[in-house]
């Protein structure tokens, strides 16, 4: 099984998303800002299978989150799904450009939509 | 001899002319009564009397003229001079009248105005000037002026280039302090028409502050809306959808499952008209992300026709794109805004046309190619089509409904999409009951080399 590790400091959404994933069999860790995402992504043994990050965050935003990750020789394998619903078509080069696998607006995207984007996301993965 | 004429309204001096020959008759008496009736009448004394009467007349007609002109000329000062009194009082009235009417005016506009003559001396200037600038004193000079705004926009500079161009010059948006103010520098001619002598210029303020405190928080506004809106509109429609996907086969009630159902559609609707409204601030305040780059027209074409195919089946209607037999030349332009404008201009056509086709096709131009949607539907009437392209054409009145989304700014948003990348966005032809073509143009990526 697989786990999707959603930071999303709003917690209506990542209770939405939470639960998105989970009806689609995903097995779900939340984070709800950047810094503690990022320390419990360190720490914690099982590392998951994709991370969902949004870029608005208090503390630490997504960009530096993303960074850090990649930077990090333990975590760079992760692929990282931006979710945002930034329409700053420029972020979207930027983001894959420091190694996000994926740029998807919240809104422009059902609950089913994203669930599927990051299933195929692992498919490709894999 | 002479005729003396002066020329007054009220008196007139009139000297008749002195006839000579006719000896004076009291002299002539007078000289009979001293020397005797009995003397006689001799041609000489006769040519005596007429030079002594000539003589006589003339100095008669002399001292009556000089008296008569002195008394006159001294009357005639008095009054000349009276009235020149009455005329400087009446005229320095109506001077000071008309300055009071004119600085009153010059104060009363919330502006701060300033006339300037060649040498940069002010000639005139109203209060708002010192209260815009945050002057203290008020027998501020053209340099007090200038040193109140920033050194970059160089007002020495631009008041110059004003008197020697003869033209007006608009500087927008200068800070000064915590203020920004706009201000326009015009010459002031002689003649209007023919725009010779400037006599200076005028100077004008204009505090735009509020209006950027305005401007600011609409920008803020939108991107409040475009995040702080756009969060829990997901969440809506996010939990309606899961409801729908995995809960829909848990639910017994049917009204429940249909309550769902109208939930999520509403939720829908609800985005795609805060998208609309996103879509147009930022196309208004040029803030979008338009970014033109050379592609194929054809390949988008296909694309969109493709992704409403379904939509026009479900109503029976044909969906054709009649390609172009040679290739067509690149344009220069956003996909994606051209993608949008494409489902825009396509799905109007499917939603207004009850039977038959909507026909897609490409017209090629010099400098650009033309693309036309031309539908079998419901036509639009003259005074409709007038209507068109324009803000909320839909929300007075719902029969003017020419618009997916239902906000009634697909078109206006097109409308402004197409304009953006250069190109001309028409109704070409709609006559109602039978049809209308609809038609937006796309400048070329390589202009032709005109022979």
């Amino acid at each position: 099984m697989h786990t999707v590790f959603i930071v999303e400091d709003n917690k209506d959404l990542s209770r939405m998303y939470e639960r998105a994933f989970r009806l689609n069999n995903f097995e779900v860790e939340v984070a709800f800002d950047g810094a503690v995402a990022l320390e419990r992504l360190q720490t914690m043994k099982g590392k998951p299978s994709v991370i969902l990050l949004d870029i608005i965050m208090p503390n630490m935003s997504g960009i530096d989150v993303l960074r850090a990750i990649k930077q990090d020789d333990t975590l760079k394998h992760i692929p990282v799904a931006i979710l945002t619903n930034s329409l700053k078509k420029e972020n979207t080069e930027l983001f894959l450009s420091l190694g996000a696998s994926a740029y998807i607006i919240k809104l422009e995207n059902d609950a089913k939509d994203v669930v599927d984007r990051i299933a195929k996301l692992l498919t490709k993965a894999e | 001899m002479f005729v003396r004429t002066k020329q007054h309204p009220k008196n007139q001096v009139r000297v008749e002319p002195i006839i000579m020959n006719t000896p004076h008759k009291v002299l002539v008496r007078q000289i009979k009564k001293f020397l005797g009736a009995s003397i006689v009448i001799s041609p000489e004394w006769e040519k005596l009397l007429e030079a002594i009467s000539t003589t006589y007349f003339n100095f008669d007609a002399d001292r009556t003229l000089t008296e008569r002109s002195m008394d006159l000329s001294s009357k005639e000062l008095i009054e000349i001079n009276r009235g020149i009194e009455e005329k400087v009082k009446t005229r320095t009235k109506e001077f000071q009248q008309e300055h009071a009417r004119l600085l009153a005016s010059v104060s009363s506009f919330p502006l701060g105005l300033l006339l300037f003559d060649p040498d940069n001396t002010i000639i005139l200037r109203n209060e708002n000037v010192a209260s815009i600038l945050e002057i203290a004193t008020p027998y501020y000079t053209a340099t007090d002026i200038v040193l109140r705004f920033p050194k970059e926009t160089d007002i020495t500079e631009n008041c110059r280039l004003c008197v020697t161009e003869k033209r007006s010059i608009e500087l927008k948006d200068i800070s000064i302090g915590k203020k920004f103010v706009r201000v326009l520098i015009s010459p002031i001619f002689l003649n209007m028409h023919t725009k010779e002598d400037v006599l200076g210029y005028t100077f004008l303020i204009e505090d735009v502050t509020e209006q950027k405190i305005l401007e600011r928080s609409k920008e803020e506004f939108f991107s409040i809306a475009s995040h702080e809106l756009r969060t829990p509109l997901t969440v809506i429609r996010g939990n309606a959808s899961i409801l729908q996907h995995f809960y829909m086969d848990k639910i017994a009630d049917a009204e429940v499952r249909e309550m769902i159902g109208d939930m999520l559609t509403s939720s829908e609707r609800l985005i795609r008209m805060v998208n609309d409204f996103l879509d147009m601030s930022r196309l208004e305040q040029k803030s979008s992300n338009i970014i033109a780059e050379a592609f194929d027209l054809t390949q988008i074409i296909s694309e969109a026709a493709k992704e409403l195919q379904e939509l026009a089946a479900k109503k029976n209607l044909e969906l054709r794109f009649d390609v172009p037999k040679e290739a067509l030349p690149t344009v220069m332009a956003d996909k994606d805004h051209v993608m949008q404008v494409l489902i825009n201009l396509i799905a109007n056509a499917i939603n207004y046309t009850h039977e038959g086709s909507i026909v897609i096709s490409v017209k090629s131009f010099s400098t650009f190619l033309k693309v036309l949607i031309t539908d079998t539907g419901t036509g639009i009437s003259p005074q409709n089509q007038a209507l068109l392209f324009r803000k909320f054409q839909q929300a007075g009145n719902s029969r003017l409904v020419r618009d997916v989304t239902g906000t009634g700014l697909g078109l206006y948003i097109s409308k402004l999409i197409i304009e953006e990348m250069g190109g001309v966005i028409a109704l070409e032809e709609s006559i109602v009951g039978k049809g209308s073509t609809f038609s937006f143009t796309l400048p070329l990526a390589v202009q032709s080399p005109t022979i």
